[in-house]
């Protein structure tokens, strides 16, 4: 009996530090990512040479703004406890659909709206397919990287797409407001709907609920099927305003604008923004710092004269080294 | 057989519930077994039987090494034995067929039989030698099966013969059956009854768990009966009537914690007519009315907790319709009834009621989101307001309404799992076992609260396997059996021998 | 009796366990390929037969370590990069003056060891393999790109081209290849109790770990196997092709998957036939093959892929329940 008495008290206690590293850490996460982000910068900014230059720092936050868009939309699909692995070629679609309209004469903010749309489609298809077909998501998306890459090349003919000089689109990537690059304040602009989606609106709510549990909350009355979707349809929205972006910025629509190597920017960013690839947790603040790092490990790259052919690895293991944190973080909790 | 040491001696066997925590809860109310008592001989069918939650289950599951005790004693054969898991508890002879088999569905029985064990030669998987041990084990039960067929092929009753034949192939020396019959038919139990018969005959003990009156009188040779955790009585089978063994079976002392509603019943809510899905739920007809607490008794198994989640639209009815407030929403989603006025607390509260990694705000606004909002953009103030205002309604203890509700205890997730439904009021609450694992002082709660639902007009449907809180709460009893509804029993007229004595397959009824 | 029918039917469902029988699969790959040999010119000769087979043989080999990697419930993401990458550094081994079959070895031995790493994620950390193998898949395609960058291009041994491109009696190296590794995994499949374990393992994990099933050994075991056997497709490609590219391996995750999807192995796990992953191979390539001879663009050809599989796996999760919804209400219409 008293030995019963004195482990009881131990696991009471146990459970006491093991609550408090708990209530923390689900605090923390986006804190202690804002303050890696930070010691990153500080180091790179004494160790890197041209690191800390004011132009520098102005150019990551101006290549990240892509990254953070795309990277914020896949973070729903994760939270719905999936994976979207067709982003790279929502970048190509959506590019080169922009572009064709343009260079066709269609006005430019009417462009970009039905390239948008087209990326929403896919993700539409991904979602009904993923939940009402019962494919597991990462096949699914797969598929979806190749189906949407022929398409895009099928509409492109195969060429790159030009745009004409002097259109809406080089304001959108060249131009500043208020001295804030336009890309910046989209991609702020697209964190903060992000943000409110998530925090501020029933279907996060429900999102998050369906990601932790969905059969309770199926039970609950949540309507699960159309919140998957939904986190589809959000993620391709996201990826073809960051294809957006990414178009303007190099002035020319190519289906291989995103290639496999955004899909491993957006995952890597996302999943090292703390995003839980079991489902129900992440936060936005943590995914745009974590695009955020990866945009700042790509320039330390490109600085430091480091082949930039490394960065497909270096996201890899950024990925590998996310998923052994959280597992390692899970079994805790469930322990 | 006049053995001076029986096959199977298990005494004293203690084992504490526990919390969600891993830590023991103590205190005779709770403890799940209580210096029982078991004694098998070789060469005797020995039935175990006991009321839903006596802790025949518990005590199988610690003779047969799936889970340890806090004290007692198991010898087999005048030995002592300590078994640390149930694959150390097969080797030494002591096997034990859970009513969920530890069959791979995909492989084949052949397979099956030696998954894990698999007889080789210098690496090399002796196939010969498994055929030839799987079709002695079959020969000695008599039953031949096709070696090569898949497992999910099988029907129930012959993976269970899979089940028995590995046992044997392990040199059984004593079986367990946990309710083996509960989902057989008539002609599959007495196939299975002629198996168990000839390895009586050859020596074995088998244990049999059971809830059927007719296997004990047919089959065992004699019977021990349990009761909230103890051992009540061990019977010659011979020597022992039906009556004598209810009496023991039930008679718990009526606590007085019930709250019964004053309310008056009002007009139909919810009718269910002539439901039916499979085999689980046949033929189902009910009436809950406003003002009234109908209660679902009947055995685990019984097609209650199925029957609800039809009404409440979680699983469809083949044929049959259910209708809430004079509506037919048999084709309704879950959401569409929902909203329409049902509540539903599921039986797992930790998987199905509330979800564990959100906090305990959420957990209890889930319902009212689409009210809260302002515009497209959801209000959270409204939410914590919710969350508080319930939080003290229902009296929940927790430190913060952002806590997770992984941290909190049973009955406060239970309570949790009810809050949601608590704004807007529901006008039928379903309750699936509302106080299994809810300490006392928590189910005093439970019921006052369940009572409020009722004078404010709500109907409740409860399944409840715990006879004095049907008796306790109830204004009428529905006793279902083998998927049917087996009687209606006005709260007057009802008493624990009866509404037992309606639960157990009785012996005409069996076929 | 109302319960002798709905056991029947239950019966029927787990009988008709997969969604098209195996022997319905072979008849229709049959019957197209009648088809197609009759309508394509060129299409039914010998050379195209071959050199289609040789084409399939290297999605086989990857195909056959997958069907492992997915029996025990998992994924292999990973195959397309561990392809590139080994065909590099096969390359650069060959340029060191190491003999080109021990090139291929050593290759594989890598290729082994990146799946020790997946199998180790999946098997320890349980996590979920499509994004543990994704991560993989990252570091094997970069490390790819990196050193094929600004190397000298290697002129390969004109034995190893052979080893691509030429036949034996008719019937190409590469085939007699993947035919071997086929018997070698059956043999060993069915001789040791392997089998029965990794399906078990991927099956029920909690029923495998219960009876004693060694589910990590097993588990890391099947991953290692992908890995090894997709690098040695990457290595029978850069044969073929007579050179290594940094993005050749990647179209082959797909191509792999595929395969064993109309091969009919159970994305659930549980469930995989070897030569069945080898005939889904042979049919992705027939389908290709007639594309190429008719002039349709490659491109395209992806699209056919990323669609067929994702028609294959609706028809393999949904397909049952469909056919039997169908057959129900045919029933009830029956009735009335």
């Amino acid at each position: 009996m008293t030995t019963t008495d004195t482990t009881g008290r131990m696991t009471r206690s146990g459970n006491a530090v093991l609550g408090a590293v708990r209530r923390a850490t689900s605090q923390v996460p986006a804190l202690g990512l804002v303050a890696l982000l930070a010691i990153m910068w500080m180091v790179a900014s004494f160790t890197v040479p041209n690191f800390a230059s004011a132009g520098n720092v102005g150019n990551i936050l101006q290549q990240s703004s892509d990254l953070v868009v795309a990277a914020t939309g896949v973070m729903f699909v994760l939270l719905a406890g999936g994976i979207d692995l067709s982003i790279g070629s929502v970048y190509g679609i959506g590019s080169v659909v922009l572009s064709g309209l343009v260079l066709g004469g269609v006005e430019v903010f009417l462009a970009i709206l039905i390239a948008v749309t087209v990326a929403g489609v896919a993700g539409f298809v991904n979602g009904v397919l993923t939940h009402y077909g019962r494919i597991p998501s990462f096949i699914m998306t797969l598929g979806m990287y190749y189906v949407l890459f022929a398409v895009a090349q099928i509409l492109s003919n195969g060429q790159t797409l030009n745009l004409p000089p002097g259109t809406v689109l080089q304001t959108l990537a060249r131009g500043n407001v208020a001295g804030l690059p336009i890309t910046v304040i989209v991609a702020v602009f697209a964190a903060v709907v992000a943000w409110l989606l998530l925090n501020r609106t029933v279907f996060g709510r429900r999102l998050v609920s369906v990601g932790l549990n969905p059969e309770a909350s199926r039970l609950s009355g949540i309507p699960v099927g159309p919140v998957i979707v939904g986190a589809f349809v959000l993620s391709s929205l996201f990826a073809g305003i960051a294809s957006v972006i990414l178009t303007a910025r190099v002035q020319s629509g190519t289906p291989a604008l995103g290639g496999l190597d955004s899909n491993f920017e957006v995952i890597t960013a996302a999943v090292v923004g703390g995003t839980s690839l079991f489902g129900g947790r992440g936060t936005v603040l943590g995914v745009v710092v974590g695009a955020l790092i990866i945009r700042t490990i790509g320039n330390c790259i490109t600085l430091l004269d480091i082949s930039p052919l490394l960065y497909q690895a270096v996201m890899g293991s950024l990925i590998l080294i996310a998923l052994i944190v959280e597992a390692i973080r899970t079994r805790q909790e469930v322990s | 057989m006049a053995t001076v040491t029986p096959l199977l001696r298990a005494s004293g066997i203690d084992k504490y519930a526990y919390d969600d925590n891993g830590q023991a809860i103590r205190g005779t109310t709770v403890q799940l077994l209580h210096a029982v008592e078991l004694e098998v001989e070789g060469g005797e069918i020995h039935a175990l039987i006991g009321e839903n939650g006596a802790g025949k289950s518990t005590l199988i599951k610690v003779i047969g090494g799936a889970i340890p005790s806090e004290a007692g004693t198991v010898e087999l054969g005048g030995e002592k034995v300590r078994f640390g898991s149930s694959r150390d508890a097969r080797r030494q002879g002591v096997s034990v067929i859970w009513q969920e088999f530890s069959l791979a569905p995909k492989l084949t029985v052949l397979e099956n039989m030696f998954l894990g064990e698999e007889p080789t030669v210098a690496g090399r998987l002796d196939r010969a030698t498994m055929r030839r041990r799987a079709a002695a084990a079959f020969a000695r039960l008599g039953v031949s099966l096709p070696l090569g067929a898949v497992v999910a092929s099988l029907s129930t009753s012959e993976q269970q013969i899979v089940e028995i034949a590995k046992a044997l192939d392990r040199d059984a020396r004593l079986l367990i059956l946990d309710e083996p019959t509960a989902s057989l038919t008539s002609v599959e139990a007495e196939r299975l009854f002629a198996v168990l018969h000839e390895l009586r005959a050859k020596g074995l003990g088998i244990v049999l768990v059971t809830h059927r009156f007719d296997e004990v009188f047919e089959m065992a040779d004699r019977v021990t009966v349990m009761k909230d955790g103890r051992t009540t009585g061990v019977h010659t089978v011979a020597e022992t009537t039906r009556e004598e063994l209810i009496e023991q079976m039930v008679g718990r002392a009526l606590e007085s914690y019930f709250v019964r509603p004053k309310a008056m019943a009002g007009d139909a809510i919810l009718e269910v007519d002539r439901v039916t899905r499979g085999t689980a739920v046949r033929d189902a007809s009910i009436v809950v009315r406003t003002g009234e607490i109908v209660t679902l008794a009947g055995l685990v198994g019984a097609g209650r907790t199925e029957l609800c989640r039809i009404i409440m639209g979680a699983d469809r009815a083949a044929t049959g319709a259910v209708r809430f407030d004079g509506q037919d929403v048999s084709r309704w989603s879950i959401a569409r009834r929902l909203a329409a006025g049902m509540a539903f607390v599921p039986e797992d509260r930790k998987s199905q009621g509330v979800v564990l990694a959100m906090s305990v705000r959420r957990n209890i606004g889930v319902r009212g989101w689409l009210r809260m909002r302002r515009g497209p953009l959801l209000v959270p103030r409204r939410e914590r307001e919710l969350a508080r205002r319930q939080i003290d309604n229902l009296r929940i203890s927790v430190n913060s309404p952002e806590q997770l509700a992984s941290t909190l205890s049973g009955g406060n997730q239970q309570r949790v799992a009810i809050a949601k439904w608590m704004e807007p009021a529901g006008r039928l609450y379903i309750f699936d076992e509302p106080t299994r694992g809810v300490d006392v002082g928590a189910r005093r709660a439970l019921y006052a609260l369940i009572a409020g639902l009722v004078e404010g007009g709500a109907g409740v449907l409860m399944v409840s396997s715990d006879l004095p809180e049907v008796l306790g709460m109830s204004d009428r009893v529905y006793v279902m059996r083998g998927g049917a509804i087996a009687a209606e029993v006005p709260i007057a007229e009802a008493s624990e021998q009866l509404l037992l004595g309606l639960m157990l397959p009785a012996h005409d009824n069996a076929a | 009796m109302p319960s002798d029918r709905s056991d029947s039917l239950v019966a029927s469902r787990r009988q008709g366990a997969a969604a098209i029988p195996i022997l319905v699969r072979i008849g229709i790959v049959v019957v197209l390929l009648l088809a197609v040999s009759l309508s394509v010119p060129y299409f039914a000769s010998v050379d195209n037969a071959m050199g289609l087979l040789a084409q399939a043989s290297i999605v086989a080999v990857a195909a056959l370590g997958l069907t492992l990697v997915i029996t025990t419930g998992g994924i292999d993401l990973s195959v397309g990069g561990v392809i590139s990458l080994s065909g590099l550094v096969d390359v650069i081994l060959i340029g060191a003056h190491v003999p080109w079959g021990v090139a291929i070895l050593i290759g594989m031995l890598l290729g082994g060891v990146i799946g020790a790493v997946n199998g180790a994620l999946v098997a320890f950390l349980r996590v979920p393999a499509f994004v543990a193998t994704f991560g993989t898949l990252g570091i094997a395609a970069g490390l790819a790109l990196f050193i094929a960058n600004g190397r000298r291009t290697t002129v390969l041994p004109d034995s190893m081209i052979e080893f691509g491109n030429g036949t034996v009696l008719q019937l190409p190296y590469l085939v007699i290849v993947a035919v071997a590794v086929l018997i070698v995994l059956e043999v060993a499949l069915r001789v040791t109790p392997w089998s029965m374990r990794l399906r078990a393992t991927g099956d029920n994990f909690r029923v495998a770990v219960l009876v004693g099933v060694p589910t990590r050994p097993i588990l890391i075991g099947a991953y290692v196997a992908s890995g090894a056997l997709a690098s040695l497709a990457g290595g029978m490609l850069t044969a073929q092709l007579s050179t290594a590219g940094p993005q050749q391996g990647e179209p082959y995750t797909l191509s792999a998957i595929a395969a064993c999807v109309v091969g009919g192995v159970d994305l659930m796990g549980g469930r995989g036939r070897l030569w069945a992953s080898c005939l889904g191979a042979i049919f992705l390539a027939g389908l290709g093959n007639v594309m190429n001879l008719e002039g349709v663009q490659p491109f395209i050809q992806d699209l056919a892929t990323g669609v067929l599989i994702v028609v294959a796996v609706l028809l393999s999760t949904r397909g049952r329940e469909w056919v039997a919804r169908f057959g129900e209400s045919f029933r009830k219409a029956g009735l009335r």
